[in-house]
């Protein structure tokens, strides 16, 4: 390498020119400025962790490019083929337990979530949350370096400092009880479970709490209640003809939720033989409410009362009256098509009803025959270790005694009950340790933060409801050198080991075996088996709370609050309230007049003696006497979306936790005083409250919009669906039809089922995150600027005090006479030979005329750059988040649904690349929405394909087209939706019309 | 005021009941009148003052699409599903005013009123710069401006044609003709004038730039025939595009399938309407122009009364046009068709509508009276009201029809933003601004034209 003086002529540098030895050592490191220090001097904890790191690239394919950065890639690795994707199965955790889900990656780089077929409780659907799993991974608050507090100043530290602060807690294995302490969240891990097993085995003095604000606990407790077993209940709904959920919202809440989806919506389609039928008695209009042949709304403390009348009704005795109008003839319904099911039927209990309540609703599933058929009891994983071991902590923390304090994960300072002061203990606490993906109200308050990988970054293990494992494949590198909860832990224990060592070493499986349960996403035969269960004597149940009551829920998308600082979700509208951006006290029309609350005003909620303003939102179906307000709302250190007070970005929504006490954790009793202030929501439908004109308006023409009828009304006139209004037949076109409108080989098109559709809002995020849909944040929410491409369209019916509701997902039609087209001056939205109506960006100049030309409204604009945060410094990842198949919109262009035309792409390339010609199987391309859909309520296919699902959904005799007085020729079919209403109650609500929309 | 007396220099009265011209002139005081009022050394206190206005009001709108093109066009009040507000109402607003010119100009040529002549080169001058204001929305609203030219057809090397199907290309070729057609026409009717002004001139510069544009016009006896031959058909290719262009522009609404757009009444309406609106904005400019400059004896109130009375027979053509949406509204049948116009009088943009009605349909009323059209207050204050009602008339049709649509989930309020307001009063400010230096610079009464409806110019009456 090194030359000769007298042969240079040229030199780079004085150094170079004077031959320092710096140069000469530098000339001689052939990885200058490449590799750190690190590999010179290898200590055993990096040897193990690059050794543990080779090991897990080896086996991943799925982790990012190797390594070493400065070889290119000269020898491409077998089966990689770059800016083709791949899908990998992993899971990601709901409530604590696991659902499985097929992460797309391109490159390395995970893109998009889907279900994975295989896994019991995903069953190939993925939930809102879920499909925001990689906004979260590349959100550019995640905190990205170790931080120790010391005082006032926060100082950014190594791993190396990290590694000496775990080993001087891992030292205090002997010290006194209780002053090590960890704190962490309800997991089902397998994993986590075998090291809390390890440690508290290796420090047997210390105290380790699980907390989570929304723990499904009571669950358990009423299982105990009533068996004395450790248990949850596990539903059966596909056999299960009377479904009733008592304050349970089991389409959407719960570990299971997706496949009870599926199970119940399966049910829903007449054609496919006997329909069941759904009760729900809830207190805020839930998306079971909505979905439910009948609701009656009840407060949510006399749910224990109408358990008790239900029994009453099925088995004699004396029942207590109840407050709701009409809830005599809804029991009587009720308990005659419950005795008539009996072994078919099923109740189930929200998690927020107290122990004793689901130990009642156990008693009856008992009675009707429902256990062992439609219900199962399966050893409880995931659970909270109850308040009182949490209010143990606290005192513990406030007596001093508590010295060193690991919390893993959760956000115990932000969540924890306002009573405890959990922030205010944790001061008093000498050394305390958070794992978090965020520097948020916890780890700002902890001496030291320690930055968590995403769970798309580590191998991680789960366990779904019934017991079944799934493997979680990491799909990169942790991006920011996080570290999970287990590697902590192991780090605690003196054992360094990685995530992938961790996992392993828990599964005990052989290399086959590991393979293909990474490949499959579960781990075959791991299910438990159903405890067989017997009943014991119950004490009666308490009667019901005086008063306005308060519920805490769960928000829908932002949960407890951990999702908060993803804008997808906060821009997702609320199924019911169809409100982003805020969570409001929901409360019924009659009490809001009662209490003289207007809509969007500020209200002071005092719960204890703890104060929160809030706006109040007057909400149709809700029961009276009831506020229900949801969790994860008013962060201060959630982030640049959620709220940072540090950057001065206002905390989005209201912190409900300020008056959540540990006494009263699910419902509480609360004063309402109203306040002059006003405040404004953004809904991404107008409100209920519409002046008569547009009510009427609405009312005349929704019966036209969105098809339904009773199973009885269907039987009657199948083809009812298909009679419209305004409608004389197929008109003839003042032009001829273009060639380009006579399809060639394929003819896409798509059908959506209404009577299957929950509402749920998974396709909008599914569609989000493929198509790369900018958030536009609630202001322009506010000017009605929300740009997703497949929205829910939510009516309610009937009267105000409790209405049905009816969803319609509403996206491009594709219309083979597209209005949008002829419209456009420079023919940026053309038609495809195959139908499709195409949208092509850099064409478009924004006049916006076809926007409104569009019928169903589905054109969406950019107003604004809507992308221009990811060009901010520091903020680059986010663009890492985008598919790469799909554009990324500029300010200025039209957008809207491509039948995700992307997809079909792929499908068609590799059609041909296997000599298939133009031949596409049906099923094939499975567009985002239709993919992510817990519901199976959307298909798409080729019309031209005989066989395919969808011409046949579109042959039904409930197939109808929206608008087709217009005669646009939509591509989309609606299938009316079909209620199964009780013959007893059908009589009060034939009479009933479309009122309004919200 | 002008002197209602009959001149004494006039000795036909009886063949010319009411004077186009009055006062005491003769040929050479009109060429006086016109031309003081560009060769004064300083112009009226009154034009400073509106002319800073304007000034200030353009500067306005220049801010507020530099801000517009730097930020994205959601600086408006635009939604969804209100994906046109303001600047489409702003647009149809001035291409109507600039409606009233060819009108005039054109059509009244050809059917031989004389009395057009007063007011012909001002209402041209008005309709041009109104076009300019209006030409400037479409482009301005797009949300890619840079990309506007893919509106023209222009061979290029995308090989791509603009959509021939859409109006909104029929706009930009109905409103460029318009433009172009309209510009032509006044500048040749400007001609004899601006070498009057030539020939009058005492410096250089005024020597050079009149005569620049007055092409050399020496005023033979061939450049006369020629000019006249030339007006004529000029008058005659102008004439359609007073109904094509607005009937164009109403096709971007008429040909679309929104409730509320989707009718085959929008052409007539739209045109009785441009010409409503362009009336009352000649009127609204006139009445203070003519005393301003001192122009009462050749814009006199024969022309204000024949202007009041076109704005009553359009505003009572328009106020049938309302009538008729509704009944057809009604008697289509369609549902929808039948809930737009219910809602455009009674929804929440109640009183856009009632504000529509009362000032084009109600206000012109009062000029079935003489006493009303002689009192040139009132009529001043009733062109203003026609504006604004016209305006909301834009407003009524764009906006109430888009907010409610077919689908109630998509109904949505539109409210415009701070800068909607100030883009449209700039928009105002680039008008005046042209205006008040077309009133400085330029003969705001065409001279020759008058001169040759006076009696003056007909000696020889047994002749006729």
């Amino acid at each position: 390498m090194k030359r000769s003086e007298s042969t240079k002529r040229y030199w780079r540098s004085i150094h170079d020119l004077e031959q320092t030895p710096e140069f000469a050592a530098a000339q001689n490191n052939e990885f200058a400025g490449q590799i750190d220090q690190e590999w010179t001097t290898t200590s055993r904890r990096r040897f193990i962790q690059l050794m543990g790191a080779s090991v897990a690239l080896a086996t991943a394919t799925s982790c990012r490019w190797q390594e070493e950065k400065l070889l290119p890639l000269n020898d491409r690795n077998p089966g990689l083929t770059p800016g083709s994707p791949k899908n990998f199965s992993s899971i990601l955790d709901s409530d604590g337990f696991a659902i499985g889900v097929k992460v797309t990656s391109f490159d390395g780089r995970p893109t998009k979530i889907e279900g994975n077929p295989l896994h019991p409780e995903s069953l190939g659907a993925t939930s809102t949350y879920a499909q925001a799993a990689t906004l979260g991974l590349y959100d550019p608050d995640r905190s990205r370096t170790v931080i120790h507090h010391d005082g006032s100043n926060a100082v950014d530290k190594t791993a190396e400092d990290l590694a000496a602060l775990t080993a001087g807690i891992a030292a205090k294995k002997g010290a006194g009880s209780g002053a090590v302490a960890v704190l962490a969240e309800p997991s089902a891990s397998p994993s986590m479970l075998r090291l809390k097993e390890s440690f508290m085995k290796a420090f047997p003095r210390a105290t380790w709490v699980d907390y989570s604000p929304i723990a499904r606990d009571n669950e358990v407790a009423g299982c105990k209640m009533a068996f004395a077993l450790n248990a949850r209940p596990y539903y059966r709904m596909s056999d299960a003809k009377i479904i009733v959920a008592l304050d349970d919202d089991f389409l959407y809440e719960g570990p299971s939720a997706l496949r009870l989806m599926r199970e119940v919506t399966a049910r829903r389609k007449p054609e496919a033989g006997w329909m069941n039928r759904i009760y729900s008695v809830e207190a805020n209009y839930s998306l079971t409410g909505g979905f439910a042949d009948h609701r009656l709304p009840l407060r949510s403390s006399e749910i224990g009362a109408f358990v008790t009348a239900l029994r009453a009704k099925i088995s004699g005795g004396t029942a207590p009256t109840l407050s709701a109008k009409g809830a005599d003839d809804f029991l009587t319904a009720m308990a005659s098509d419950l005795k008539a099911h009996k072994g078919e039927c099923i109740i189930t209990c929200g998690p927020g009803q107290p122990a004793a309540v689901h130990a009642h609703v156990h008693a009856l599933n008992m009675e009707l025959g429902a256990s062992g058929k439609t219900v199962d009891y399966y050893e409880a994983t995931a659970n909270g270790s109850g308040l009182d071991a949490v209010k143990d902590l606290v005192g513990k923390m406030n007596a001093g005694t508590v010295t060193d304090l690991v919390i893993l994960g959760g956000n115990p300072v932000y969540d924890m009950p306002a009573d405890l002061a959990f922030g205010d203990a944790l001061d008093k606490v000498a050394n305390s340790v958070r794992l978090g993906q965020y520097l948020d109200e916890t780890s700002v308050k902890c001496t030291w933060h320690v930055p968590q990988a995403h769970e798309l970054e580590l191998w991680t293990d789960g366990a779904a409801p019934e017991g079944t494992v799934s493997i979680g494949q990491p799909l990169i590198n942790p991006l920011w050198d996080g570290l999970g909860t287990t590697e902590v832990l192991s780090q605690l224990l003196g054992e360094s080991k990685n995530s992938m060592e961790i996992v392993k070493q828990t599964s005990g499986l052989g290399s086959t075996a590991w393979r293909k349960a990474l490949h499959d996403g579960i781990v075959a035969g791991t299910g438990a088996k159903p405890y067989r269960v017997k009943l014991r004597e119950l004490p009666k149940l308490a009667t019901p709370m005086e008063g306005l009551e308060l519920r805490f829920i769960p928000h829908f998308a932002l949960r407890d609050g951990r999702y908060a600082n993803l804008g997808w979700l906060q821009e997702l509208p609320d199924p019911m309230t169809k409100l982003t951006w805020d969570n409001a006290a929901l409360i019924s029309f009659a009490t809001a007049e009662r209490l003289g609350v207007q809509h969007e005003s500020m209200v002071e909620l005092t719960v204890g003696g703890r104060k929160l303003e809030v706006a109040a939102y007057l909400m149709p179906g809700h029961a009276d006497d009831s506020i229900t307000l949801a969790l994860g709302f008013g962060r201060t250190d959630g982030g640049h979306v959620a709220g940072l007070s540090d950057d001065d970005v206002e905390a989005v929504g209201f912190d409900s936790y300020k008056l959540r006490g540990s006494d009263a954790m699910d419902v509480a009793a609360v004063s309402l005083a109203t306040t002059n202030k006003t405040y404004l929501l953004a809904t991404t439908q107008d409100h209920f409250a519409m002046d008569d004109i547009g009510t009427k308006g609405s009312q005349s023409r929704l019966p036209n919009l969105v098809k339904e009828n009773t199973l009885d009304g269907y039987e009657h006139d199948k083809t009812f669906a298909k009679h419209a209004a305004d409608f004389w037949g197929d008109e003839k076109t003042l032009w001829q039809e273009l060639d380009s409108q006579k399809d060639t080989n394929h003819k896409w098109g798509m059908a959506i089922d209404l009577s299957s559709c929950t509402g749920c809002g998974s396709c909008t995020v599914a569609c989000q995150s493929e198509n790369n849909i900018s958030v536009v944040g609630k202001e322009q929410v506010l000017r009605g600027r929300e740009m997703a491409w497949i929205r829910l369209d939510r009516y309610f019916l009937g009267d105000a005090e409790n209405p049905k509701a009816i969803n319609q997902p509403i996206n491009c039609a594709h219309c083979e006479l597209a209005p949008c087209e002829s419209v456009c001056p420079v023919a940026a939205t053309t038609h495809s030979e195959e139908g499709l109506n195409d949208m092509v960006y850099n064409r478009c100049i924004g006049t916006r005329y076809c926007a409104n030309n569009c019928p169903y409204k589905v054109r969406r604009f950019n107003y604004f750059n809507f992308n221009k945060d990811a060009a901010q410094p520091g903020n680059e990842v986010l663009k890492m988040a985008a598919n790469p198949d799909v554009t990324v919109r500029d300010r200025g262009v039209m957008e809207k649904c491509t039948f995700c035309v992307q997809r079909i792409e792929r499908v068609r390339i590799d059609s041909r690349n296997e000599d298939r010609d133009t031949f596409i199987e049906d099923g094939a391309i499975k567009v985002a929405c239709e993919q992510a859909c817990p519901a199976d309520a959307i298909v798409f296919g080729d019309l031209l394909d005989d066989d395919s699902r969808v011409l046949k959904a579109q042959s039904q005799d409930r197939a109808y087209k929206l608008l087709v007085e217009l005669n646009n020729k939509p591509r989309i079919s609606f299938l009316a939706r079909i209620r199964n209403p009780h013959p007893s109650l059908e009589a009060h609500e034939a009479a009933e019309e479309v009122v309004s929309h919200g | 005021m002008a002197s209602t007396a009959i001149p004494a220099s006039i000795d036909h009265e009886d063949l010319f009941p009411a004077s186009l011209v009055q006062g005491e002139n003769d040929l050479h005081s009109v060429t006086e009148t016109v031309c003081g009022v560009l060769e004064a050394s300083k112009p009226p206190k009154s034009w400073y003052l509106i002319f800073t206005v304007a000034v200030g009001l353009l500067g306005v709108l220049g801010a507020m699409i530099v801000y517009l093109v730097m930020t994205g066009v959601g600086v408006w009040g635009n939604n969804q599903p209100v994906a046109w507000g303001w600047p489409i109402v702003n647009f149809v607003f001035w291409v109507g005013i600039g409606h009233a010119g060819t009108l005039i100009s054109a059509v009244l040529f050809l059917f031989r009123q004389d009395w057009r002549t007063g007011i012909n080169r001002f209402s041209e001058a008005m309709t041009i710069f109104a076009v300019v204001c209006a030409g400037m929305f479409p482009a301005i609203h797009v949300g890619r401006i840079w990309v506007i030219w893919w509106v023209f057809p222009v061979p290029n090397q995308m090989d791509m044609w603009p959509n021939f199907r859409s109006p909104l290309l029929w706009d930009v070729f109905a409103v460029s003709t318009y433009f172009s057609v309209s510009l032509l026409f006044w500048y040749m009717g400007l001609v004899p004038d601006l070498a009057t002004v030539r020939d009058r001139a005492k410096t250089k510069v005024r020597k050079f730039w009149y005569g620049l544009f007055a092409l050399g016009w020496t005023g033979s006896n061939r450049h006369w025939h020629r000019y006249e031959r030339a007006y004529l058909i000029l008058a005659a290719l102008a004439t359609p595009l007073v109904l094509s262009v607005h009937s164009v522009v109403s096709f971007d609404f008429a040909t679309s399938q929104l409730p509320g757009w989707h009718t085959t009444i929008l052409p007539p309406y739209f045109v009785a309407g441009a010409i409503f609106s362009g009336f009352a904005m000649v009127l609204t400019l006139s009445i203070p122009a003519r005393k301003m400059f001192g122009l009462e004896d050749l814009i006199t109130l024969r022309h204000i009364d024949n202007m009041c009375k076109v704005i009553m027979a359009t505003g009572m053509m328009v106020g049938y046009a309302y009538s008729m949406e509704f009944f057809m509204a009604w008697y289509s049948g369609n549902s929808y068709e039948g809930f737009a116009f219910v809602n455009r009088a009674f929804g929440p943009y109640w009183w856009g509508y009632w504000i529509m009605v009362s000032c084009n349909v109600l206000s012109p009323q009062i000029f079935w009276f003489k006493k009303a059209r002689k009192n040139l207050i009132l009529v001043f204050i009733i062109s203003l009201f026609v504006n604004l009602g016209m305006w909301f008339e834009r407003f009524v049709i764009v906006v109430t029809s888009l907010n409610r649509d077919f689908l109630p989930s998509s109904w949505h309020y539109f409210s415009p933003t701070w800068v909607d307001v100030l883009t449209l009063l700039g928009s105002f400010g680039l008008f005046f601004t042209l205006f008040m230096l077309f009133c400085r610079y330029l003969p705001q009464v065409a001279i020759s034209e008058v001169k040759n409806v006076m009696p003056q110019a007909h000696p020889h009456l047994d002749d006729h």
